[in-house]
């Protein structure tokens, strides 16, 4: 072989040397290998290269070779075809003219079999995209920015989210499309971590979709790398958890508030808990006296009986007695109260004449408080009979007026005043005595309550205790009003029945 | 005026009781309300016994055994606390407080005579 053999054989490309009009004039074996992996004919020094070539392949050979006489440029096309082992071959074909003196002398055909490099970027091609499509079509959102925040990636999801387009995207600051104000300082430490390469997973961050509202994305952000391993940007993986962030906070509230419900119920718990015990001490405070001076009186009846008269001894069983009379009253008193407060009390209206009620009523305590005093009385009211609990109504007022002729000591009389007020019936009881000082006036209501001026006067203190709790339970109104040294004014108003 | 016992007691029906004891057992006595105005008794009267109860207005009986141990005179006068409150507890802060014994009211009769008989005798 000569030298031009060893350099024509030694080229990694495909080499034909044609005249202007396609005839042979020197070629390399690597064109027969080409030509044999298409089954053509082999090339021949001295005949037309149309000899070898398929018919489907004439009319651009024809065309090329027309065009280098024309124009006088190389020309360079790429065609694939499949072989005959049935493989997909791809070839770039160079046209290059050698022109002398102004003239075309031949033309050089550089073949160069590509497809190795096309397999690959074949490979990669769809590689790239079924990641673009992966990415597109994934039920997340996902938002790509390059290393100064601008909008690289965007994708369908993120679209359906956020109401943006790709369009309206790209070439735009992620911060200045999407973030609050207060958010920016939280996302640029993110941006900056994620490009030194430290990924922050699971965080929330609220952004604006374009039509305005708040959405709370779930996201993590980490780097996204060249295939040189140097970071580019960051990428945004995440999902939109506005609703379940809205769920959660309705539920922190309801949380709340049934805290709040259940602490209140709590605090009134221990408070009736207090109630009850404050009155179980004061009960069994109220007890003991009458009880020791039981002790004493039967003690002192045991040791001197044979130095008593008998209207001493008589006397003295009488003490007894008394005693046991005021328990008796304290006791049915604080049963009566038990029974209001667990509203196991039931008031039954019927119909009273009222005049013979209140006359009655006013003569029974008369004579109970040893007629020291009158009781005047005075109705104002069109109606002659009320509908209302008789019973209730009755321990009411007899509690009153023997308070009021219990605390005006050596006055004359005490007033009760029935009138009418609205859809109301007003029962006003007067007393000229005592009065009761501002400081007690809140307390006088509190079970074993005694007045501060009275030592002397016995009583357990209850009967205003059950008054309260009977109005109450007539649905009425107790108000009233003292002076200390003048007198007292208790007023109920009930409600009549329409 | 010389007196036997000074008798502090504010619930009227109590003191009735026990006046109505030591009348029976021929002893001088004054009574007092409260603390404050045993107190006063005490420095009107020459008396050799105190009893007293606890819980009473103005002043209580601890604070009055208090008192009255701390003025030299009677430093050694025999007091009774007579009380329904009877827990170790408040027992103790009783003869703490310098009482010389402690009743439970009511008491029985006997109990409290005797106690009142040894305790005048000592002084």
């Amino acid at each position: 072989m000569n030298l031009l053999d060893i350099i024509l054989e030694s080229i990694d490309e495909a080499l034909v040397i044609l005249d202007p009009d396609g005839q042979v004039l020197l070629f390399n074996q690597k064109v027969n290998e080409i030509h044999n992996q298409f089954g053509w004919t082999h090339l021949k020094t001295g005949e037309s290269i149309f000899n070898a070539l398929p018919g489907d392949a004439y009319h651009r050979v024809s065309e090329t070779l027309l065009e280098l006489k024309l124009k006088k440029n190389p020309i360079r096309f790429y065609a694939d075809r499949i072989g005959i082992d049935g493989n997909r071959v791809y070839v770039e074909t160079t046209y290059m003219p050698v022109i002398q003196d102004g003239v075309l002398t031949h033309i050089n055909v550089l073949i160069r079999d590509i497809t190795v490099n096309k397999v690959f970027e074949n490979r990669l091609t769809n590689i790239a995209s079924n990641l673009t499509s992966l990415i597109e079509r994934a039920n997340a959102v996902i938002i790509g920015v390059d290393s100064r925040g601008y909008i690289t990636e965007w994708n369908r999801h993120a679209s359906d989210v956020l109401g943006y387009s790709k369009n309206n995207v790209f070439t735009q600051k992620l911060s200045d499309v999407l973030l609050y104000p207060e958010d920016i300082e939280r996302y640029d430490q993110i941006m900056a971590a994620a490009l030194q390469n430290k990924s922050t997973l699971n965080f929330e961050l609220n952004v604006k979709s374009m039509a305005g509202e708040k959405i709370t994305l779930l996201l993590s952000a980490s780097p996204r790398f060249t295939s040189a391993n140097a970071i580019i940007g960051v990428i945004f993986v995440g999902q939109d958890i506005s609703e379940l962030i809205s769920y959660r906070e309705s539920l922190e509230k309801v949380i709340e508030q049934r805290t709040q419900e259940l602490r209140q119920s709590i605090e009134k718990e221990k408070e009736a808990l207090n109630v009850r015990a404050r009155f179980v001490s004061m009960v069994s405070h109220e007890f003991r006296t009458p009880l020791a001076s039981i002790g004493f009186s039967a003690g002192y009846l045991k040791k001197f009986k044979e130095r008593l008269t008998p209207d001493a001894l008589d006397e003295k069983l009488n003490q007894i007695l008394k005693q046991v009379d005021h328990m008796t009253h304290m006791m049915e008193d604080i049963l009566t109260i038990g029974k209001a407060d667990n509203n196991r009390i039931k008031t039954s209206a019927t119909p009273i004449n009222l005049r013979e009620y209140l006359h009655d009523l006013v003569r029974q305590v008369h004579e109970a408080t040893g007629k020291t005093h009158t009781v005047n009385l005075q109705i104002d009211f069109r109606d002659t009979h009320l509908n209302s609990d008789e019973k209730l109504l009755r321990n009411i007022l007899i509690n009153l007026l023997t308070n009021a002729i219990k605390f005006s000591p050596g006055k004359s009389h005490v007033e009760l005043q029935v009138g009418k007020e609205g859809n109301a019936i007003l029962f006003e009881v007067r007393d000229y005595g005592l009065g009761i000082p501002p400081d007690e006036l809140e307390k006088i209501f509190e079970p074993f309550h005694r007045s501060s001026q009275v030592n002397a006067i016995p009583g357990a203190g209850l009967g205003l205790s059950i008054v309260k709790r009977a109005v109450d339970l007539l649905k009425g109104v107790l108000t009233l009003d003292s002076e200390p040294g003048k007198g007292t004014t208790f007023t109920i108003k009930l409600p009549l029945e329409e | 005026m010389n007196v036997d016992i000074v008798l502090v007691e504010d619930t009227p029906d109590i003191l009735q009781n026990l006046t109505e004891i030591l009348v029976m057992e021929n002893y001088s006595f004054k009574v007092a309300g409260h603390g404050k105005e045993a107190l006063q008794v005490l420095a009107d009267h020459e008396a050799s016994l105190i009893i007293t109860d606890l819980v009473m207005p103005e002043m209580d009986g601890l604070t009055l055994v208090r008192e009255v141990r701390k003025l030299h005179a009677w430093k050694n006068i025999p007091i009774i606390i007579l009380s329904a409150k009877i827990d170790p507890a408040t027992q103790e802060e009783g003869l703490q407080a310098g009482a010389t014994c402690f009743l439970k009211k009511p008491c029985d009769v006997d109990l409290l005579l005797t106690t009142i008989a040894n305790l005048l005798k000592r002084v």
